[in-house]
């Protein structure tokens, strides 16, 4: 039921009513019209979940809505007295066509009531906090968090008269011994960045319960294709869509998906910081959200088998993905993950930094870039990129060593990847000594 | 939004709590800190509702006028008891003209009462240390009919939690810990 009225006019009218003669109950969405493909599976629901035919030319897809504002009526002016204007075209900051269509999709492939986009992952992260916390509010998160995370924790809660902790993002016991009696809510990675540790989401869920917190996981590493945090309990997960969900390194988005009750708590906060996505960005994700399915596969396939090759190389000193049986956590990951890894791969070059630049040089088709989750390889060093931010004493405590490289494995052909990396590695140890 | 209420959010709470009763339980408290002769400092404790923390991170100061032993510096526990009742049927009154569709432009309330210290003070055991009776005056100004205005602080004597706690009998356990 959309209005709060609705058949109750007349008692209203006649000044009978009180709040248990309410109507309107909350529903996922918003949308359009409900086009979620329940049953189906990823691939199903990544082509067809969300999308928008026009009725009135039979334009297949949703059309772009490249508006920054709508015609007032009489069912807007109506929504904005009652405060439901979520739920209706207003203005585009609070909600457009484009915007629903992806998002619906996104709740689609979460199994979410309801998302947002918003114009970059930062923003979405920064706002779901923002909107969870309170006055006074402390957080316990990540030493290993993403450094935009970190710095948002670490240098910007103060200012809002909230604090933080860092613990470690593995072990449940230091996360416990770090709650304090004002903390709110408990801000992980499903998987860190760039060590690939894998949070137990089950076992955080059942510590926020014990201390009645709200649990957010950042699900970028992995998306919902690898892993559904909200299945597992979460209260809310976000992503930066620049990253696999957009996919193809021409996009900055960011998501949050909950139930309807948090995301409509989170949707406020998004209206007084910006950060709404764009319609021409929300088309384009919605188009790069068709073949999610289907690059996920690869990305997972492809790392797998690159993981393995890197991991039986003799210049490699250590791999780090969860889905080799020497990974801390294979056991844990095999259990939440059910087979599927995620794209990334870390790893460790003999030889230390020196040789790590190298090899970014030599190879021909991951690129040096920062970012992840592209169709393309993309490949960087964690100590000058995205955990720069940290002192070299905190990289260290976290794992980040001498020689450490990020690879986000793209659907290039695996054999072409091997081969790459086998030109490169060759050129690199041929000139030192001892090479065989 | 009418009188800057969501009558919305206020509608989807309602009928969330009629399915899931658990999400209208609300847990209060305060942690009291004597200062010095009858000034306090009061921190209000994190609440829980449903079954989550709400960080409740407020500091109030209690005191007593010169006459009653005090330095003057806060409003006094009468005055808070007052306050808070206040505030609560303000709550109350408010949100339920808003679903009766009644723009309010001015709303204040009165509420006075008389108590007699010889119950504190001990002189006289039939007298009641407490208030006795309270009086409370809505001054509205809006666009409702006196009719509806009388009808709504009906309703608010029916549902304001903190008028009902003042007006019902409470079941007070204490203990002394040192």
């Amino acid at each position: 039921m959309k209005k709060s009225y609705q058949d109750i006019e007349q008692k209203r009218s006649e000044g009978d009513i009180w709040f248990n003669d309410l109507k309107r109950k909350r529903s996922q969405g918003p949308t359009l019209h409900s086009n979620r493909y329940e049953g189906c599976s990823a691939s199903t629901k990544s082509v067809h979940a969300g999308q928008y035919d026009d009725p009135t030319t039979g334009a297949l897809g949703t059309p772009i809505f490249q508006c920054s504002t709508f015609y007032l009526n009489e069912a807007s002016y109506e929504a904005i007295a009652e405060g439901r204007g979520r739920d209706e075209m207003i203005y585009t900051r609070y909600g457009n066509p484009s915007q629903w269509s992806v998002q619906e999709k996104l709740s689609a492939l979460e199994n979410a009531e309801s998302t947002i986009v918003f114009s970059s992952g930062m923003a979405a992260i920064s706002t779901a906090i923002l909107g969870m916390l309170d006055k006074g509010s402390h957080v316990v998160s990540s030493r290993d968090i993403y450094g935009g995370t970190y710095n948002f924790l670490y240098e910007d809660l103060a200012k809002y008269g909230m604090s933080v902790s860092f613990t470690s993002p593995t072990n449940i016991k230091d996360i416990e011994a770090n709650i304090q009696e004002h903390t709110k809510i408990l801000f992980f990675e499903a998987l860190t960045n760039p060590l690939l540790k894998v949070t137990p989401i089950e076992a955080l869920v059942a510590l926020a319960k014990k201390y009645n917190l709200r649990v957010i996981i950042d699900n970028t590493f992995l998306t919902p294709y690898n892993v559904k945090p909200l299945d597992l309990g979460v209260d809310l997960v976000v992503n930066s869509a620049t990253k696999y969900l957009n996919g193809h390194s021409d996009l900055i988005g960011g998501t949050v998906s909950g139930s309807r009750k948090l995301i409509d708590v989170i949707w406020p906060q998004m209206l007084k910081n910006g950060g709404a996505m764009d319609p021409h960005g929300c088309f384009l994700l919605e188009r790069s959200l068709k073949t999610f399915a289907l690059r996920m596969r690869t990305h997972n396939a492809n790392a797998m088998a690159l993981a393995t090759y890197l991991e039986n190389h003799s210049h490699i000193k250590k791999v780090y993905y969860p889905g080799l049986a020497s990974h801390d956590q294979h056991e844990l990951a095999q259990q939440q993950l059910g087979g599927k890894y995620s794209g990334m791969v870390s790893f460790e070059i003999k030889g230390g930094d020196k040789n790590a630049h190298s090899l970014l040089k030599l190879l021909k088709l991951p690129k040096e870039a920062t970012s992840l989750g592209g169709v393309e390889s993309l490949i960087s060093l964690p100590y000058n990129t995205s955990q720069a931010s940290l002192t070299k004493e905190q990289q260290n405590a976290i794992g980040i060593n001498d020689g450490l490289i990020r690879l986000s494995v793209g659907v290039e052909d695996i054999e072409d990847l091997i081969s790459d990396f086998n030109q490169a590695l060759h050129t690199i140890f041929k000139q030192q000594p001892h090479y065989a | 939004m009418l009188n800057n209420i969501n009558i919305a959010g206020l509608s989807e709470y309602t009928n969330e709590v009629k399915h899931e009763n658990i999400q209208g339980k609300a847990s209060y408290g305060v942690k009291l800190n004597w200062e010095s002769g009858t000034k306090t400092t009061v921190s209000t404790k994190n609440m829980i509702l449903g079954t989550h923390k709400l960080v409740r991170d407020f500091q109030f100061t209690i005191d007593e006028p010169n006459q009653l032993l005090g330095v003057n510096c806060a409003p006094n526990p009468a005055e808070y008891l007052l306050g808070g009742m206040a505030g609560c049927m303000t709550v109350t009154f408010i949100a339920g003209a808003t679903a009766m569709n009644i723009e309010i432009d001015q709303l204040q309330l009165e509420i006075d009462g008389a108590l007699d210290l010889q119950g504190f003070l001990g002189l006289n055991p039939d007298i009641n240390p407490g208030f006795p009776e309270l009086k409370f005056i809505f001054h509205v100004k809006g666009n409702g009919t006196q009719e509806q205005y009388e009808k709504l602080m009906e309703r608010v004597t029916m549902h304001s939690p903190n008028y009902n706690t003042i007006k019902n009998e409470v079941k007070m356990i204490g203990e002394v810990h040192t």
